[in-house]
């Protein structure tokens, strides 16, 4: 399973991750805006500076500044302003020796101020440039006053301006983060609760969970409960097989006990040599109930592809023949075999395959009865499908007997057989997508196991 | 012969070693895996008697070991029907049999025979059989010290038979025993031979049981 990490903390990012986002595109608008208004407010400040100067330039004819101009210049926002005056004709009249060139000197509206960015003693700085028309003693011409101020000024400014911004925002933004945080852990909170109660439960109560859950969870609580019934259902089932399983081997275990002690018993040689087999076969009995106990418990298992092989269904009846044949001859019953001589292939479990023929087998000897002589098994190629037969001319067996002859643990009269034998042909038919039937027949019993065949 | 098995279900391995001592050959037991490695490290085998499931170190483990000390001995491996996948595993690590529990003690003899012959040890050269004594070096059968005489293709059948002792012997098998596997015969060439040495037999208390379509099984009556 892929593992997702906490719900919680995938909630936390993808509520924050946007968000942060967001805060950053904010930020970087707010730092253009701030950039936009120092350089506004700024303009307007140098604007008045200069305009300052150009007055008092006209009123005292280019020799001094007023001190209001003087303290204006000097208080400014930005930073101390420096300024540079001509007068008609390109003579210095009043500042600083050289102003700072303007890149492009190209200007159309020479009487318009001009606002550039220039470099003044290895420093940046903005330039207001006003050139006005003025009479001064007598002579007229064009009067230009210069006025600059270093940009670092205003650009922190304009960063003060932002990181304030910045900060407002990250504020907001650890607010948010922890809000989230402790507020999704509490929106988890009936998730965690159902996860407690379904800890504190025992193994086994296995009863539906009832608790209120939010509309999100319902549906993997429905799945939970409906898992549990499956459970419980599959724990029962179990648990009835256990204890038919027990009785099964309780009855042959009891007859090996009794025989043994009899035979301890035994006042003859020809007595004890009977008991002897009667003991062997008794423990014979025994194991064979165990294994078709643990075939059966096997069959409950679900199919595996892998065990599925491509089987020539012929070797399986040979080899299933060939064993119980020992059995049948053994008890003087006549038994034949009728094979086609062409392979027929099935794609089947070998172990399981053989396991029913030999339960066919045993079926027709332990309840054939005392007028069972012959045992037939013939093997047929149909279309699409393969069938078996075993037919005796035993106790009959007919074909409304099937539901209780095919179910486990139940014997249609008494007989040394376990009552297994039928069921386990049953469903191993059932796993190879076959079936197994009663035929209807004038003497004895014949049982017919059909399984599909592979081209 | 000299034969050590190996199985943790102890009444299983004694009824075993009562059998095959009965027949007349050494039989150890051993109940657990480690031992068991130990055990043959040091003591040689003429065949192994192997369950896949034991204490200690598994079965296949064993026969692991005992093939990378380079010792060749026989083994017969003894499997649950559930272990099927073992079974497969046991074969390619080198085992030369195995059979499935519960099995009939005629079944494991028959194996170990049958073995045993392929690898060209002495089982036991004399075999009495009901009242019949069979000389596996002689190839002869005598009934009370007197010497039966019966043509050689049906000492053949017998021999096959009697190998295969408490099995139904398909009859395809039986034709290759007697005339050699791939001999351009009719498979049904063997039965005149089985039915004359079964008139021979049948006043011997040995009975040779047709499971037609498949094959044949001889019967000792006791």
């Amino acid at each position: 399973m892929i593992n997702h990490g906490s719900l919680r903390l995938r909630l936390f990012i993808l509520i924050l991750t946007p968000l942060v986002l967001l805060a950053v595109l904010l930020g970087f608008w707010r730092f253009m805006v701030a950039q936009k208004t120092a350089q506004e407010l700024f303009d307007d400040s140098l604007l008045s500076a200069g305009l300052a100067i150009s007055r008092d330039v006209a009123i005292s004819g280019g020799d001094a500044l007023s001190p209001t101009t003087r303290s204006l210049i000097r208080d400014a926002s930005g930073g101390e302003i420096f300024y540079h005056v001509t007068g008609p004709g390109g003579i210095y009249v009043t500042g600083y020796a050289y102003p700072p060139a303007s890149a492009n000197s190209s200007v159309q509206e020479v009487y318009k101020p001009q606002f550039f960015e220039a470099i003044y003693r290895d420093e940046p700085v903005r330039v207001l440039k006003m050139t006005e028309r003025v009479t001064l003693e007598n002579l007229v011409g064009d009067a230009t006053v210069t006025v600059w101020q270093r940009m670092a000024d205003r650009n922190a400014f304009a960063n003060e301006l932002s990181i304030r911004a910045g900060i407002v925002m990250g504020i907001l933004l650890a607010t948010l983060a922890v809000v989230v945080w402790f507020g999704v852990a509490r929106g988890l909170r009936p998730l965690l609760d159902l996860q407690d109660a379904i800890d504190l439960r025992s193994p086994d109560d296995l009863s539906e969970i009832k608790r209120p859950v939010p509309d999100e969870v319902q549906g993997v609580v429905k799945t939970l409960n409906r898992l549990f019934g499956q459970v419980e259902h599959s724990i029962n089932a179990h648990q009835v097989f256990i204890s038919e399983a027990a009785h099964q081997l309780r009855n042959p275990a009891a007859a090996v006990q009794s025989m043994a002690e009899a035979l301890r018993d035994a006042k003859t040689d020809e007595d004890r040599e009977k008991r002897i087999h009667e003991l062997v076969s008794a423990a014979k009995n025994s194991a064979t109930v165990a294994e078709q106990l643990l075939s059966l418990e096997r069959l409950r298992q679900p199919t595996h592809q892998d065990q599925m092989d491509e089987i020539d269904f012929r070797l399986v009846v040979e080899e299933a023949c060939a064993e119980m044949g020992v059995h049948i001859l053994a008890k003087g019953i006549e038994f034949d075999v009728t094979m086609p001589e062409a392979a027929i292939m099935v794609s089947g479990d070998r172990v399981f395959l053989t396991e029913a023929l030999k339960n066919l087998l045993d079926n027709a000897v332990k309840h054939g009865g005392t007028k069972l002589s012959r045992i037939s098994v013939v093997l047929q190629r149909d279309e699409g499908a393969v069938s078996v037969t075993v037919a005796d001319d035993g106790a009959g067996l007919s074909p409304d007997q099937s539901e209780a002859a095919f179910s486990r643990f139940s014997q249609l009269d008494y007989s040394e057989g376990s009552g297994l034998g039928l069921s386990i042909v049953s469903a191993v038919a059932q796993r190879h997508g076959g079936s197994v039937s009663i035929n209807q027949v004038e003497k004895g019993a014949s049982l017919t196991l059909e399984l599909p065949i592979t081209l | 012969m000299r034969i050590v098995i190996v199985e943790d279900n102890e009444p299983l391995a004694n009824a075993i070693a009562y059998r095959l001592r009965d027949r007349g050959h050494a039989a150890d037991v051993l109940t657990d895996g480690d031992a068991a490695d130990l055990y043959l490290e040091q003591e040689s085998a003429d065949l192994i008697v192997l369950d896949i499931n034991l204490p200690g170190r598994s079965g296949l483990e064993v026969l692991k070991s005992l093939r990378n000390r380079g010792d060749s001995a026989p083994v017969i491996l003894l499997t649950a029907r559930t272990e099927t996948s073992d079974r497969v595993s046991g074969l390619d690590m080198g085992a030369d049999d195995y059979l499935v529990k519960p099995f009939e003690m005629d079944e494991l003899e028959a194996r170990i025979r049958a073995l045993s012959r392929r690898k060209q040890l002495d089982y036991g050269a004399r075999e009495s059989i009901g009242s019949l004594e069979f000389d596996r070096t002689a190839r002869q059968v005598s009934v009370k010290g007197e010497v039966m005489d019966i043509p050689r293709r049906e000492i053949a059948v017998l021999e096959c038979l009697l190998e295969r002792r408490g099995r139904i012997v398909p009859k395809s098998q039986l034709t290759d025993y007697v005339y050699g596997v791939g001999a351009d015969v009719e498979v049904s060439a063997v039965e005149p031979h089985v039915s004359r040495l079964r008139k021979r037999l049948q006043n011997l208390g040995i009975k040779i049981k047709t499971a037609r379509g498949l094959g044949y099984l001889l019967e000792v009556q006791k």
